[in-house]
Parts: C-alpha cells; structure tokens; sequence
C-alpha cells in the first residue's frame, strides 16, 4: 500500500471514527435523554394515580357521608333500631340511593353486621360484613381499596364507611366506586404511554384481570409471568418486555403494587412506556450518522487524496530517487522545492548521492588499480618460474660456450631442451588464463547426461588404471529413464571432466569415483562423488572462488569454470564433504532452462547446499543480449556467438556496486591465515570474469578480445 | 210557629244529607271501570295460543268475565251450580247427566242452546261422550260418559278450560257472562260492556275498559294518580305500593314457584348435588325480602290452604349439610340457571339461589332465557293451580312434571285420602328434581272508588269478581 493510500485510508477511518464517535455519544445522550424523561412521565403519571386515587377517596368518603346523613338514611337507622324491625322493607334501597349518587357500590349494613340493601348485589341481602365490626372508627379510615364481591363477579373498589348510630345500633354505610377502566380512562397519559391495572381477584393469574383504559388489555398473556413474579414478592419496580423482535416494540412497565387495607396485594398499576421514540430516533441519529459518515467519507476521500497528494508528491519524489539508487543510478536527485522537513531531506538525499557517487567512482579507481596490480603480479608470478629457469639454462649455455665448448653441445641439447619445457609451461600458464577468459556461451541442444557421462569416463579408464598410479575405480549409478536436457554438450563433457579430474586429485592414494545421474524436480541432477580426504568447511566455502586451489599446483580455475558452465545452463552446484569422508560435488541442470546467460548479479554459493549460482557476466551490460532458446534441441541464436567476445572486453573493468550486497563467491576473504590454502588470486578486488591476458592497459574495457 | 218551620226544615235538610251519604256508599250501577294488566292479550279466543303463561292466565280471567262455565266452585271448593243447575252421577261416576239452565240468553241476542255446551265441552275434552237430552218436563239434560270413573268431574268442569261459549258467524266468541266484549285491540285494549240480559243479573259498572301490556310502573301510576280502578301487581311490587298508599288485595297463593331441572345436562342428573342445591336455598329470605313477604315459603307442591300438610315439609336450609354434601363438587362445572328474562321477580329469586349455593360452596350461574337454543341445567318455572281441589292440582303438577322423572304418574285416587296426597306430594320432590320455592298469590292494586271487591277462591276459574264491584262515586 502506498504511503498515500496509507494517509488516504487513515484520514477516511479517522472521519468515520469521528463520526461513530459522535453518533455513539448522541445515541447514548439521547437514549439517557428519554430514560429520565420516561422516568418522570412514569412518576408523573404514577403520582397523577395516587392525586385521582386521593382525590376519589375523598369524594366517595364524601358522598357516602352524604347518604349517610339522608334523612331515608337516618330514618332507616331508627326504625331498624327498634324491636322486631321489619329489614325486608329496605332490600331495595341501595339500588336507587346508589344511583342517586352514583356509586358503583352501596351497601346498607346493620349492627351485627348482615347486609340489608346492596345495590351491586342485591341478591346478597342478609349475608355478613364481618369486616365492618372490626374497626370502631371508620371516620379516620377514609377511603381504601378492596375486594368487592357483585352479582358480576370480584371486582376492585375504592371503598369508603360511614357510620349512622341509634342508640346502641349501628347503621353501616359502605359507598365506593369500582376501580376499572373508567378510572383508567380519567388518567391524563402522555403519548407512548399507557396505564394498565391487574386487579388481583384471583390466585392465579387472569387474563380478563387485566384492563386498560378500553377495556380487557390486549396480549393479556404476555404479562402472566410478570405478574405472577410480582404476586410472589410485590415491590415497585421496572422491567422491559419484547412484544416482537422489534426493538421499537419494547415498553418499558413500571409496576407498583396497590395495597388494600391490611397489606393485601389487591392490584398492580403498569404503568408503559413506549420505547418507540427512543429506538426511532436511534435509527435517525444512526441513518443520519451514515449519511454524514458517507458524505464525510467522500469528502475526507477527496480532501485526503489531494492532501495526501500535496504530502506524499516529496516523499514519492525521494522514494524514486532511492529506488534509483537502489539500481545503481547514484547520481539520481531529487527535485523537492519546500523548505520543511521533507525539503531539507530531499537536500540530504541529494547530498548523499553527490557523495556516494564520488566515493564509488574514487573506489572503482582504486580497484580498478588494485586489480591490475594483482593481475600483474599474479602473471608475474605465473611466469616467473618458468622463466627464471629458461634464464639460469640460457646463463648455462653462454658460460659453456664460454669456458666448456667441448660440452656445450651436450650442455646446448640439455638446454634447449629444458627451454621447450618451460617455454611449454609457459603456454600452458598462458592456455589456461586464455580458456578461463574464452569461456563460450552455451549453444544448447538435445544432450544426454548418460551419454556423456560415459564418453569421459571411457577417456579416462585409462588414467584409472595406469601404470604406475593407485587404482582409481568409477562407479556408474546412471538414470536410464532420464531425460535429454537442453544443454551445449562440449561444455558439459568439459564440466564433468574437469570434476572427474578433482576427484582423481582428490586420490592421490586411489579409491572409486562414483558418478549417479538421477531425476530431481524439473532438472537432472549428476553426482560425482570420491572417496578422498574430504574438506574443511573453510575450503568448501572458497572451493568455486577463481584461482582458490588446494593443490600445490593448481590454478584455482577448473570448479570456477565448473560453476560458470552450470550457471549458464541455469543450474546448480553444490558441494557435500566432510573431512575424512569424501566429498560429494552435485550439478542439476534444468531440463528445459527457460533462458541463459541471464544478467542476474551474482548469488550466493553454499557449500553445504546447492545454490543458484549466477552466471560470470556483470549486470549491467547493455550488450550482452540473453540467450533465447528458439527450440528444443536447436542451436542457440547467433546472437549468442559474440557473447565470449563481449565477456572478455567487459569483465575486467566491471566493478562491484558498493551498495549491492557483497557475494560468497566473488572474493576469498578469510582463508589467507590457512596455510594450507594458496589463492591464486589473493586480491578481493579481481574481477571475477577475466578474460583473456593481454598487452593493453586494464583500463581499455570496450576492447575485445584477440 | 216560624221557628217550628225552621226546625222542620232543618230536620228534613239533615235528613236529605244522611240519605244522600247512605246512597253513596250503597252499590249501584253505573260508571267504567279502568283496567290495566301487564299481559298484552293477543286473542280472547282459547283456540289461540299464548306466548306466556301471564297471558294465558290474563285470558283466562278474560274469559270469565264473559262466558260461564256449568258448574263453579264456592268458597270452599265445592261445586255450585252455574249453567247447570243440578247433577247426578251414575255407573259409578263414570256417567254424568246435567240439568242445564233454562232460559239462558248469550249475548248476541239468541238463547244459548244445549249444543252449543256440547260442542265446546266435546272439543275442550275430547274423550268425553257428550250428548244433550230434553226430559219430559221440558228442561235439558247433558249427559256426559267418561272413559273412567270420575268423582270430581263437576269440580273439573269448573275449570277455565271449560267455559261455555258459542261462535258467531265472524268466528267472534259469544258467551253468556255478565260482560261481553265491545272493543278489541289486541294486545293493547279491549271494552267489555255489562251485558244486560245476562242471567245472573247485570253488573254495577257499565263497562270495564282494560289496558294491556302495561308496564308495572305504568300500572302503579296510573293506580296512584287515580287513572286505573284495578291493576295487577307483581307479588314483589305490592308491598311498595301499599307502603305508597296503594290499595293491595293479595289472593291465595295459587302460583307454585319451583326449580325444576332438566334431564341429561351434567349436574342435574346427580341427586346429591340437587339436594345440596334444594338445601342451601333460603325459602324464608325469598319471601320476606325478595316477595316482600307476600306469598309463602314452598317446601311441598301444594299449598297449606289446598292440601293442608304443606307444614310437613321442610323449607328453611341446612348451611351445615349443604357444606358437607357441596364439598364434593368443588370440581363440577358451575349449574346454569335460567329464568324468564322478562320476569324481574324470576330474576331476584334466581340470583338469590345464586348467592345462597355461593355461601354454601356451590357454583350456580344465573341467564335469563332469550329463547330457543339455551340449554339449562335448571330452570324457574311457575305453574299455576289449576284447581283449589288439591287432587285435581297435584295431577296436574305430576303431570307436567312427569318428563323431568321420565315415568308415567299413576293416577290419584279419587277421593283422595290426605295422606295419599302427602304421600304424593313428598313422592313427586323426594329426589329434588323439583324444588319448590315459593307460593306466589295474585296481587292487585284497587282504586279508592272501587267498592266490594272480595278475592275469589284461587285457581277456581272465576277469574276476577269485576261483576261484584261498583264504583263509588259512579252514577248512572
């Protein structure tokens, strides 16, 4: 993700943080807002309840007084106050006194307690009131609430008791008014709330119990639970109840419990709350906050994209730059024209690769002198052993043609002689710096390993088994069913040749060489093995670096071309040993490589594992074109014909990127206080594709070679 | 001399007052008599069927103002002639023969003829065998043969179903009674007119004009307010009206207020739970509250002034018992008790046999019948006596409760001894079936010119003794 995408996404989820933020805290404002407004219109309506509960005591105490004091009434208590009164004459009273002041309930009752006239039930003529005996002062009871039996069934009232005395009689008048929906009706209830009272008239709960302001409530069942938890421990309280998954369907009940007169639970008064408002402005404040998340998205999008812009334009601008740098363009700069930090970094990013620049082309100068320096001592040391034995023989034969004549004719064979030797050495030293820099490019074609495999052993049985030399014995463990691989089979043959000449250096005192061909992956793999003293870990490591040898008379060159023939095949080498237990060298090759001579930097070479090695060839070299197999099996284009010649002009004036990371294989570095290894080339700076010696100044790099 | 004159004229003035007063509260003719009645009365005529049994009894007092019967019943039951004179029985009562009364005119004009009483009796007993002979002397005979024997028929023949009549020409009634109908209305208001040739003498009132339909209210009113001379009264209502100054005339109790219950419906087909239910009712409270002590407290079919044991059984409750029998049918479904929604007095009485089997633990809902369709476990009924013979009355009682037993009844002997009857009586509500509640009488309320009324013998089909009034104030 790009930095501006990065400051883009930040500055989108920054505003829509904000507004979660801000919709969350409205939503819970809000949410309180209407859970105290909801509690005081529950208290407000609760105490309109207890005001019209009063206020109802009140009137009906009044009004029973008011029949109480009728003269009908009074006259009523006298003649029931005398002898052997006649009760039958007042059954019917209450009916049209309870009409006259419209109560709901009436009831005339005498001193032992039998009613005489009920006007809710009048059928219930003669039965007792025992409760009214038990209290001697209903003037100070006022009015309570009750059970009242009728001739409809139980019902709820408000009650109050008058007293009419003559004599020792008492003429009880008990008035009230049913507690239903008509007092339900009388409350004031705010929109979204509603009142309901269960008039607990049974044991069990009742659905026809429970009323509203219409009636019979509806759903009556759904509070069965409630009110049954209520019955068992009556307290006042609140809880919420679901009628559908709704949220917005949710009340909130307030339940209080109403009381009778000795602490019985007559009633319950639910007073609702609907949650309606609440969730629908929750679901106003979430839609809006959407809606200002998504124009505040857009918005952000907008302003964060053109900010982001004006922001990251710099630093996009240094990213490039060190990008260039990165691939070796260290004069790249940077254009940045502000004055604040980004500004003064473009500045120090452009210094830096002033510096790097001048240090690298100061460094490239210095080895490139290096390199020649060792090239040349290398090459004089080459040939300086031939040739101070060709002048100690020429000395010879001038002092004996000087002073032994008569000998130098013997003396004059004996030296010529000894010149065509060394004058050989000499073309051998020459041939094999020659060879290493004529390394050809691969032709490919249809090769079987086998096959070759075979043809180099054949040539060498003869040197297995020489006279004179330990017993070498070749072990083949060949892959039949292996498959032609797309290879050059010249620099294969001199690939596995030059292995099979290590392992026989590898044994001086003789032993087997195992040769396996096998099927690995996508490639095949060649495996020579010996059975010779092995090596360090510290010659494993150096054991491809150019002119590293740990033989008296090694150049160090012949496993580097190993390696430089299998990189160009895009294979692999690696090298298994252990001191005392051989060692084990193994080469895949791809079947069908893709593509050669790959202008790849040069990797890493483990000596424990196969590594990809890369091929000679610096990077960098515009033209070296790679080779492009056209077929299976068909020789490679012509193009690659002129890549030996390009090899040798470009390698020895390549030198390393400071910046790149530093390569195993390039350079020995730690093997010079092992006194059993001798570099051949003991500068880290040579360049690793030399090519062929010749008279110019190393500084001539676009020369070819001759 | 002058002063004797004066003297003279004073003693003979003194004398013109006190005979003026005597003849004012002496009976003669003249005047109308306003009559109203809560029954709306659809048809005089017998061949018409009634809605209720209010309007049926209303027809039957109709009736008797208008037509006569052969023989009627005196103060104490026993048989009086009417359009007969005499009677004799023969073939062991099972053969009858009636010297009917010569000269009788009906009240088209015509002499009432031998078969027309054949035809209405044959028609209203059809299993008699009636036939009319002419004796020698020139006087008629009925004869009538019974298929059984039948001592009691003259009483039987005093009954309402026996009115003698005779259709005219338009179908219209034509009987031989002291009033014969003017007006009609029906449902609304009818005219009876004294009928001058008729053979038991004229009527004081010149005419009877009578308001049906009229609500109790209405009724008292207008009796209050001096509109109405004579006005039925509930039994339940009597009592405040003559607290209001009205003047209340009580019958007999004639009217037998029961709970009956039906056969099949769930609790009514366990005996156990009737008795219970007979006993948590409280007969006395039905009579002092809700009738305001008119009528009397029923624990037997007949009445104590008809049958004369009525006292032998029991009718005040046993809360005690009623506990115990009704603790067993805590789980019953409540008994549904109807009652005639019309009828306030049923109403009361039903919601106090609620309440009363309430206190003693027993569900009883109450329902007015709204008609056809309900089915009720037990129901109000009145049934009126038919006749003050309690033989005659008790058969019928049996009778019409013969489907709630579902067995035939075995025919009363004839005399029957008082002890066979209270043996029948305890029989017929031994497994409370039947409860009787209360004896209702007939209430009326009479006007304060309304002079010699005298309460007929109940249930003797006299029907309301209109003809004996006179109206004071009232001249021709």
């Amino acid at each position: 993700m790009t930095f501006r995408n990065k400051i883009f996404v930040m500055f989108t989820l920054a505003i829509i943080l904000a507004v979660a933020v801000v919709a969350t805290g409205v939503t819970y404002s809000a949410r309180d807002a209407f859970g105290d407004l909801n509690a005081r219109r529950t208290t407000a309506l609760i105490g309109q309840f207890q005001n019209e509960f009063s206020r109802r005591g009140l009137d009906i105490v009044r009004r029973t007084q008011g029949v109480a004091d009728a003269e009908a009434t009074v006259r009523m208590a006298i003649e029931l106050a005398r002898p052997q009164a006649d009760v039958s004459l007042y059954v019917h009273d209450a009916t049209g006194v309870s009409q006259q002041h419209q109560l709901d309930f009436l009831d005339f009752v005498g001193s032992d307690g039998s009613i005489i006239s009920s006007a809710e039930w009048p059928a219930r003529f003669g039965y007792k009131m025992d409760w009214l005996n038990q209290t001697p002062d209903w003037v100070s009871v006022g009015a309570f609430l009750t059970r009242m039996d009728s001739d409809s069934g139980p019902s709820l009232a408000l009650l109050a008791v008058s007293t009419v005395r003559v004599g020792e009689k008492t003429l009880y008048v008990v008035g009230g008014e049913r507690l239903g929906k008509e007092f339900l009706a009388s409350l004031v209830l705010p929109s979204g709330m509603r009142a309901l009272l269960y008039r607990n008239l049974d044991p069990n709960f009742t659905a026809a119990n429970l009323i509203d302001a219409g009636g019979p409530a509806n759903d009556a069942d759904r509070f069965a639970a409630l009110i049954a938890e209520e019955k068992q421990g009556p307290s006042e309280r609140s809880t919420e109840i679901f009628w559908t998954h709704d949220p917005a369907s949710a009340e909130m009940f307030h339940i209080m419990p109403l009381w009778g007169r000795q602490k019985a639970l007559l009633g319950l008064l639910l007073v609702g709350s609907s949650e309606r408002e609440v969730v629908d402005l929750e679901r106003r404040i979430l839609l809006i906050a959407f809606a200002v998340a998504a124009v505040g998205v857009l918005l952000g999008s907008l302003t964060s994209w053109w900010a982001a812009a004006r922001i990251t334009l710099p630093v996009q601008k240094l990213a490039a730059g060190a990008e260039q740098v990165a691939q070796g363009n260290w004069s790249a700069h940077v254009e940045v024209h502000s004055r604040d930090e980004i500004g003064k970094l473009a500045a120090a990013f452009n210094q830096m690769t002033d510096r790097l620049a001048d240090q690298r082309d100061r460094l490239v100068q210095t080895e490139r002198v290096a390199a020649w320096r060792e090239l040349a001592r290398r090459l004089a040391h080459e040939l300086k052993n031939p040739l101070f034995p060709m002048q100690i023989t020429l000395e010879n034969l001038r002092r004996a043609r000087a002073e032994h004549s008569e000998q130098f004719d013997e003396v004059f064979q004996e030296s010529t002689g000894m010149l065509v030797s060394e004058l050989d050495n000499l073309k051998s030293i020459v041939a094999r710096f020659g060879d290493f820099a004529r390394m050809p490019a691969p032709i490919l074609q249809r090769v079987n390993l086998n096959e070759i495999v075979r043809n180099v052993v054949r040539v060498f049985e003869s040197q297995f088994s020489a006279v004179g030399r330990p017993q070498i014995t070749p072990d083949l463990h060949l892959d039949d069913s292996l498959p032609p691989i797309q290879a050059d089979p010249l620099l294969i043959h001199k690939v596995f040749e030059n292995l099979v000449l290590n392992a026989m250096d590898a044994m001086p005192a003789g032993g087997t060489i195992s040769v396996g061909t096998s099927r690995y992956q996508n490639a095949v793999r060649l495996e020579v093995a010996d059975t010779g003293a092995g090596l360090t870990p510290e010659e494993t490591k150096h054991l491809f670096t150019p002119y590293y040898t740990t033989k008296q008379h090694g150049t160090g060159l012949g496993l580097a071309i190993v390696q430089s023939v299998v990189s160009d095949h895009n294979g692999t080498i690696g090298v298994e040993s252990e001191p005392g237990a051989g060692t084990t060298i193994r080469v895949d090759l791809p079947i069908a490589p893709t593509s050669i001579l790959q202008l790849e930097p040069v990797g890493k070479i483990s000596a424990l594992s196969p590594v990809q090695t890369r091929p000679l060839l610096s990077s960098g070299s515009e033209d070296t074109a790679p080779s492009e197999p056209t077929d299976a099996g068909a020789p490679v284009a012509s193009e690659n014909e002129q890549a030996p010649e390009k090899i040798s002009a470009l390698s020895p004036v390549l030198p390393r990127n400071p910046l790149d990371p530093e390569p195993e294989s390039e350079l020995p570095h730690a093997a010079a206080s092992d006194e059993s290894v001798h570099y051949a080339d003991e500068h880290p700076g040579l360049p690793q594709g030399l090519g062929e010696v010749t008279a110019e100044p190393p500084d001539s790099p676009e020369r070819e070679e001759d | 001399m002058k002063r004797r004159a004066f003297q003279l004229l004073a003693v003979v003035s003194m004398g013109c007052c006190a005979l003026t007063l005597r003849s004012a509260r002496r009976p003669h003719y003249g005047g109308t008599l306003r009559a109203e009645v809560g029954a709306a009365v659809l048809s005089i005529d017998p061949a018409f069927p009634t809605d209720t049994a209010e309007q049926n009894n209303v027809r039957e007092k109709l009736l008797a103002l208008m037509c006569d019967r052969l023989v009627t019943l005196e103060e104490h039951g026993q048989p009086k002639p009417a359009l007969a004179t005499s009677w004799q029985a023969a073939a062991g009562y099972k053969l009858w023969s009636f010297r009917l009364r010569p000269n009788v005119m009906a009240q088209d004009g015509a002499p009432l003829t031998a078969d027309d009483i054949v035809s209405v009796l044959e028609a209203a007993n059809p299993r008699w065998r009636i036939a009319a002979a002419t004796n020698p002397d020139g006087s008629t005979m009925l004869n009538i043969e019974l298929p059984g024997a039948d001592p009691s028929l003259p009483a039987e023949l005093a009954m309402p179903r026996n009115f003698v009549f005779r259709r005219s020409a338009n179908g219209s009634l034509v009987g031989t009674g002291p009033f014969q109908v003017s007006a009609w209305q029906a449902g609304h208001q009818a005219v009876f007119s004294a009928f001058d040739a008729a053979w038991q003498g004229r009527p004081f009132v010149d005419s009877i004009e009578l308001k049906m339909g009229r609500a109790v209210r209405d009724r008292l009113i207008d009796l209050e307010t001096g509109k109405a001379d004579f006005v039925d009264v509930p039994p339940d209502e009597a009592r405040r009206a003559a607290d209001r100054g009205a003047r209340i005339r009580a019958s007999l109790p004639d009217e037998l207020l029961s709970l009956e219950f039906s056969r099949g419906p769930r609790a009514a087909e366990d005996p156990a739970f009737r008795h219970a239910l007979a006993l948590s009712i409280d007969r006395s409270a039905l009579v002092n509250f809700v009738l305001q002590r008119q009528g009397e407290a029923a624990g037997s079919p007949l009445p104590q002034w008809s049958s004369g044991t009525a006292f032998l059984f029991a009718a005040a409750p046993d809360p005690a018992q009623t506990k115990q029998l009704a603790a067993q049918f805590q789980s019953v479904p409540a008994l549904l008790l109807g009652y005639d929604g019309a009828n306030a007095l049923e109403k009361a009485v039903a919601e106090r046999i609620a309440v009363n089997a309430r206190e003693a633990g027993i569900h009883v809902n109450v329902q007015a019948e709204s008609g056809a369709g309900n089915t009720f476990d037990a129901r109000l009924v009145r049934r009126r006596m038919i006749s003050p013979v309690p033989r005659i009355a008790l058969t019928d009682l049996l009778l019409q409760w013969a489907p709630l037993e579902g067995a035939d009844i075995a025919p009363l002997s004839d005399p029957a001894a008082p002890e066979d009857l209270y043996a029948r009586e305890r029989a017929a509500i031994e497994n409370d079936r039947v409860i009787p509640l209360v004896y209702l009488p007939e209430t009326f309320g009479l006007s304060a010119r309304m002079r010699d009324w005298k309460s007929p013998l109940p249930a003797s089909g006299d029907g309301w003794p209109l003809a004996q009034v006179w109206l004071e104030g009232e001249g021709p």
